[in-house]
């Protein structure tokens, strides 16, 4: 067949088509000059979304323009061929050749540098498979001799009514406020060193806003917009925070204001909440859920009243953690001391404790601050229903509110003679899988340095019950029992003489996030013999 | 008959090697779908909880935001064609003692729904309670429809967001939504570079 000049002009601009295509950003055709560096400067900035303080719906009439500030900006000529970083008002300044074709402008949502201190955020696509960041590019210019200003603006994508265009500010809004998260770190200690966080996020995504693994995914889908919610945002990034810098032996899982919660969740999402409003300045964390319907919901963590208070829920926890934190006085609290001290204890204290997290190894080393007054701290807590606290483990903590369901449910860690045995109950009464009592824990110090065996055997509950047993050592795992086996499991370990050990023990079937306390013929609390040979 | 050429013994190696490779991430590809970690918000079917070791220890470690304590489950009444119409009945259970439950819906654009938008019950009467919505889509596509859920407990207000996959027609004819969401939005992906690029609005001086 002969090859036509029109089919060949055919072929030539489809495959201009595709090139363009897979170019991202149109500097496929880029050639570079070989003059003299030409300035090239600009600012980048992105529509930021206020929450309503009422509501906590997203305020589109109030959107402003923000710098993007500390954000990568490239000159990318088929590649990049000059990289910066925006300063505080967004500003950059790049340097292209002269005689260079067809370069653009992309700004990355990334904030990244290396030294002292150093951070490395990116946000990802999270429809993509693998790594892939998003960015901002502007459209291909020529450099002749003259320097140039392009000025790069994410708009919201929001007319009025409806998201109609791309939401490019999403992934700088997010990086913003995790700027401001890192600033409050940076504030006690300039010198930190954050590992790298990657921030996973699309306009579909409903996989849910949560912290695991160095990764924040973040809701985009319109029945719940996350990008523009900076306590939700910085919520996570305290997750991160307590990963990175401190420690977090908490399970995870759905959880609410009004929760009975397991000690090591209520301490986390506690700090979160309180993390959140440090960040912000603002004590009013604000949730913008359905962009269809402008809904929101709003939780002040300077609240003193709390449903179900206690040890075991994370308003308590909140309140109290804001309360050291901020310098509004008020009945029982008499504290103003910023971030230094609940940085110190979480960085340098809570790691090292042989107790798993919550606000008894938190409190303990607090008072022990000498900026702190320990009966102050017991003031505030007693505030919240919370005895005072002596140790890590919450020794003689014993108040309850009325509606904490589980007869075992105190003390939180629970001391015997596992030589000849002792009752110790699950309970599933205030919810599935972190609910408070489903993990019920054991304090003990090794009397050698040995291999025992330990054992749970029902005594009472559910008739075909699945004990499970686990065994840390300053929170870490050492390994777990969790047979099939009905009514008993055995496990066998190594301990060493002296160190502080904590079993746990648990009823597989509350463990469930969907078990049913409610359901008609629900048995919520399953008991064991716990014994050591 | 066209002879048969025997394989060379490095070839039928390397053909192992690739069975073993595309075993392993067939294998793979069931086992994550099998284990992923239950979504926050984007609604999960009630299937019943098994005691096995298979079903042990699959919680999620995720340290999620804050929201209104509800759960949510659903079940589509039937799988369903373009214009046909359908039933989605969703069980809203809350989990601890509020006032009020308000459920408001809304469906993506091409996907009607032919019920009530919103509904309200009085959670002192019992914890669990079912909607059944009528819908139906003039399209074969992927659909969501969009649940939020509020709580008034003292006089405060929590919520708490759902999103529900609809499935019409026959799911290998339709893109998916990312990428039909990412080509409205005119995104451009570069692999090489490992960048999706959005639009900027550029100004110059």
């Amino acid at each position: 067949m002969k090859f036509s000049f029109p089919l060949f002009l055919i072929f030539m601009a489809a495959l201009s088509g595709l090139t363009a295509c897979s170019s991202g950003g149109g500097s496929a055709s880029c050639s570079l000059g070989t003059g003299a560096s030409i300035s090239v400067t600009g600012q980048i900035t992105f529509d930021r979304v206020p929450l309503d303080s009422a509501s906590g719906a997203l305020d589109f009439a109030n959107t402003s323009t923000e710098p993007a500030q500390g954000v990568t900006v490239q000159a990318v000529c088929n590649s990049a061929i000059s990289s910066a970083t925006t300063d505080a008002n967004g500003h950059y300044s790049l340097s292209v050749p002269a005689g260079t074709n067809g370069v653009l402008v992309r700004a990355k949502a990334e904030m990244l540098k290396t030294g002292t201190p150093a951070w490395d955020v990116t946000v990802l696509d999270e429809t993509q498979t693998g790594d892939v960041v998003f960015v901002m590019d502007g459209s291909p210019f020529n450099v002749v001799n003259s320097p140039l200003v392009r000025n790069l603006h994410a708009a919201s994508g929001f007319d009025g009514l409806n998201y109609t265009t791309s939401r490019v500010a999403g992934p700088f809004a997010m990086l913003d406020t995790i700027r401001k998260a890192q600033n409050l770190v940076l504030s006690v200690n300039a010198s930190s060193i954050f590992p790298p966080l990657k921030v996973k996020w699309s306009e579909v995504s409903t996989t849910g806003t949560f912290y695991t693994n160095n990764t924040i995914s973040v809701l985009g889908s319109l029945a719940d917009t996350d990008e523009y919610d900076e306590h939700v945002i910085a919520h996570e990034w305290g997750h991160y925070f307590q990963d990175a810098f401190s420690r977090d032996d908490s399970i995870g899982g759905q959880h609410s204001q009004g929760n009975v919660l397991d000690i090591r969740v209520a301490f986390s999402e506690g700090f979160g909440n309180a993390f959140s409003a440090m960040v912000m300045g603002d004590s009013v964390y604000k949730d913008s859920q359905s962009v269809l319907f402008r809904t929101g919901f709003t939780i002040d963590v300077e609240s003193n009243s709390c449903p179900n208070e206690g040890w075991y829920n994370e308003c308590s926890v909140q309140s109290v953690l804001f309360d050291f934190f901020d310098d509004d006085s008020e009945t029982s609290d008499v504290f103003n001391l910023g971030f230094t001290e609940i940085y110190d204890v979480m960085v340098n204290d809570m790691p090292n404790s042989p107790a798993l997290t919550s606000i008894f190894n938190f409190i303990t080393p607090f008072k022990a601050k000498s900026s702190v007054v320990g009966t102050d701290v017991d003031t505030l807590l007693n505030a919240q229903l919370i005895d005072q606290i002596t140790d890590d483990f919450g020794s003689g903590v014993t108040s309850l509110d009325a509606d904490v369901a589980g007869t075992d449910v105190v003390p939180a860690f629970k001391t015997g003679d596992l030589t000849t045995g002792f009752n110790v109950c699950s309970t599933g009464g205030n919810g599935g899988y972190n609910g408070l009592g489903v993990n019920r824990f054991i304090t003990f110090t090794s009397p050698a340095t040995d291999r025992f065996t330990f054992n749970a055997v029902r005594t009472s509950g559910i008739t075909q019950s699945d004990p499970d047993i686990y065994i840390y050592q300053n929170g870490i795992p050492l390994g777990g029992g969790e047979s099939t086996v009905a009514n008993s499991e055995t496990f066998n370990v190594n301990l060493v003489t002296g160190v502080e050990y904590v079993l746990q023990v648990l009823e597989f079937t509350y463990s469930n996030p969907d078990y049913n306390p409610d359901a008609v013929g629900a048995i919520n609390e399953t008991c064991f013999t716990i014994s050591r040979t | 008959m066209k002879p048969v050429l025997p394989f060379p013994e490095h070839r039928i190696k390397l053909m192992k090697k690739y069975y073993t490779v595309i075993s392993v991430l067939i294998a793979g590809l069931f086992l994550t779908g099998m284990s992923s970690p239950i979504d926050d918000d984007e609604a999960a079917l009630n299937e019943p909880a098994t005691d096995s070791h298979q079903a042990k220890h699959k919680h999620s470690t995720d340290y999620a935001k804050p929201h209104a304590g509800i759960d949510l489950t659903f079940h589509q009444s039937k799988t369903v064609v373009a214009g046909e119409s359908f039933e989605l009945q969703l069980t809203l259970r809350t989990r601890s003692a509020a006032d009020q439950l308000q459920v408001r819906l809304r469906s993506d654009e091409g996907l009607q729904l032919d019920s009530a938008d919103a509904y309200q019950f009085d959670t002192r009467q019992g914890m669990t309670h079912s909607v059944v919505c009528e819908f139906s889509a003039l399209q074969d596509g992927q659909y969501y429809v969009n649940v939020t859920a509020s709580l008034q407990i003292d006089g405060k207000q929590q919520s708490r967001s759902f999103t529900i996959p609809v499935t019409v027609g026959d799911p290998a004819t339709f893109k998916s939504s990312a990428e039909e969401a990412n080509s409205k939005r005119g995104y451009r992906l570069d692999a090489e570079q490992g960048v999706i690029s959005m639009p900027a609005v550029e100004t110059t001086e």
